[in-house]
């Protein structure tokens, strides 16, 4: 039974978590002999390929041409589906990110395959492998069964340990590639935009969710931070979006990654999301008013309040317990 | 130019949430509200956006669901949509995104679109697959998580700026006819119009029951479903308003945050 692993890949190195995929591909192949192909893009690949074949002891293949400089959704439509169908594998592995996801899909409805995205983990059931992921906010984990031959899934990054391959190194080639730019062609990438650096730099960062309500509450947020030296404001995306912070604030997938030494989740229910992006933090603190928030899921002290009213209420307590402080 | 958008009908993610008796989907109790998915919204307003600018473009929406799902087709027309078409499924629960893409992709090819714009994921399952699996049935180019687009430099095709992870963005020149999977935060979402709304009263929606074609088998099936397990390290702070407020700052205190 054999498993290709798509990697993603940026100016000819392989991105992490492609060390996670082959993990997860090993836990699929069991102990099988099947083999594990590791494929990825770019302009000029050998030596990537070969580091890559020595560190994970992968079957590794460049997929190279001009055209593969930048991401190229449209060209890995149609090299993937055909690379698994000539390496025979049942499984191909990518990593979850909204790139990959297109191609998975492309690659599933090519191969007519089940397709299953952001996977969690794995179990058994009976002689099949069943695929766990979150649905609704975090709220609710579901256990899927690929109903096909060929099953596609994309590997939600930290859920599955980085391998450590100590054996030998396995094959590379190096493939050039037939692709062309005439439907989607990338002109440019940019990195995050001149982000606010207070956001790492930060030791405490509160961090407003919907559950601020409107813009005006975020100064109830600014106070609360005020009594915190070296603290930040962090934003989920939807804050973001209302236009009640600016993106540069944004803490999630598509934001920063913070972890500092602590995160005060404000009114923010707690999808993937925004929990990728911050569960590094030493310590986390969440204030919302729905008991069933799985922010507290990640959190380690909960408080189920109505932060309009409940965090005025700290703040006037901690001033008075200042000036009492100070009254010895 | 002739747009279709796909909008989902989801569950309000503020209801509370219970598992149905074989834990195979949520349970459809009478205090659950539905609305339309957040992503979709922001996919409507630009393709009315792009009405706006462009005159002779329409706007279509279609929604694939159970019966209670024409609430968002209506929606759509409210906020302006020009035509609305619902898909009718038997299937309350969980409908992978492989059968809505069939289907959607199926009246799409016998409508001959320009561009379908879907929301870059569904709030409820978050997979991000159906955009770019109608995209794959129609053999047309898909762009992902768009954050802005634009007429591009040679007619027929459009300029599209993506926002990947980390808050990195691609911009990239596609052909048309494509699929465009919008991301929140590209626009913002208009109120139905008193016009509107008084419209679509009266307006027609094409109902459709769902005929997948060739084999009809589901690609993958939910096993099933449980609430998401509850770490036990977390503590809760108890008490009045007052005694949690203080025994918060002792937390700070004790862990010299404060």
């Amino acid at each position: 039974m054999n498993i290709l692993i798509v990697a993603d890949a940026a100016d000819n190195r392989l991105l992490q978590p492609y060390t996670e995929l082959v993990t997860l591909a090993e836990m699929l192949r069991q102990n099988s002999s099947g083999r594990i192909y590791l494929c990825f893009h770019g302009t000029d690949v050998s030596e990537e390929a070969e580091r890559a074949a020595s560190n994970t002891g992968c079957e590794v293949i460049g997929l190279q041409s001009e055209h593969l400089r930048y991401h190229n959704p449209e060209a890995m439509k149609e090299i993937i589906p055909l690379l698994a169908e000539e390496f025979e594998c049942e499984y191909i592995c990518l990593p979850h990110s909204i790139y990959s996801c297109q191609v998975a899909a492309a690659t599933a409805v090519r191969l007519n395959a089940s397709c299953i995205t952001s996977v969690e983990s794995l179990s058994q059931q009976g002689q099949d492998t069943v695929f766990c992921r979150s649905i609704f906010n975090g709220k609710i984990t579901v256990k899927l069964l690929p109903c096909t031959g060929r099953k596609v899934l994309t590997m939600l990054p930290g859920a599955f340990p980085g391998h450590e391959h100590t054996g030998s190194g396995g094959s590379c080639t190096v493939r050039d590639i037939e692709a062309d730019t005439s439907s989607y062609s990338t002109t440019g990438v940019s990195t995050q935009a001149a982000a606010d650096s207070s956001l790492d730099e930060a030791d405490v960062i509160i961090s407003a969710g919907r559950g601020i309500g409107k813009m005006e509450n975020i100064r109830i947020l600014q106070e609360f931070a005020r009594i915190f030296s070296g603290s930040a404001i962090g934003a989920s995306r939807i804050v973001c979006d209302n236009d009640w912070l600016p993106y540069s604030r944004q803490v999630g997938i598509t934001g920063k990654t913070v972890a500092p030494g602590l995160y005060v989740a404000c009114g923010i229910s707690g999808s993937q999301q925004h929990i990728s992006g911050m569960k590094g933090s030493r310590c986390i603190i969440s204030i919302n008013i729905d008991p069933d928030a799985s922010i507290f899921s990640v959190s380690d002290f909960c408080i189920v309040e109505d932060l309009t009213t409940f965090i005025p209420l700290v703040i006037e307590k901690y001033h008075k317990n200042c000036k009492s402080d100070k009254k010895h | 130019m002739k747009i279709l958008v796909c909008v989902k009908q989801v569950p309000d993610t503020e209801s509370p949430l219970e598992i149905n008796r074989d834990k195979t989907w949520i349970s459809e109790t009478d205090r659950m509200a539905f609305r339309m998915s957040r992503y979709d919204e922001y996919a409507l307003e630009e393709a009315i956006l792009i009405r706006e600018s462009l005159p002779g473009t329409t706007v279509d929406a279609v929604t694939v669901g159970p019966a209670r799902a024409a609430a968002v087709v209506k929606k759509s027309l409210e906020k302006g949509a020009d035509n609305g078409i619902h898909v009718v499924t038997d299937e309350s629960g969980y409908c992978p995104p492989a059968v809505t893409a069939r289907l959607i992709a199926e009246h799409a090819g016998a409508n001959a679109y320009d561009l379908i714009l879907a929301g870059v994921m569904s709030e409820d399952c978050m997979q991000g697959l159906t955009g770019p699996m109608i995209a794959a049935l129609l053999s047309i180019p898909c762009a992902a998580s768009v954050i802005s687009e634009a007429p591009g430099p040679d007619s027929g095709t459009l300029t599209v700026e993506c926002e990947y992870d980390g808050g990195s963005s691609e911009t990239a020149v596609i052909s048309l006819p494509a699929v465009l999977t919008i991301q929140s935060g590209i626009n913002r979402p208009r109120y139905p119009s008193l016009s509107n709304v008084l419209r679509a009263k009266s307006q027609e929606i094409l109902t459709v029951s769902a005929s997948v074609p060739g084999n009809s088998t589901e690609t993958e099936s939910i096993l099933s479903i449980d609430h998401a397990h509850k770490s036990q390290a977390g503590v809760f702070i108890q008490g009045t308003p007052d005694e949690k407020a203080e025994q918060l700052l002792k937390v700070l205190h004790e862990n010299s945050f404060i």
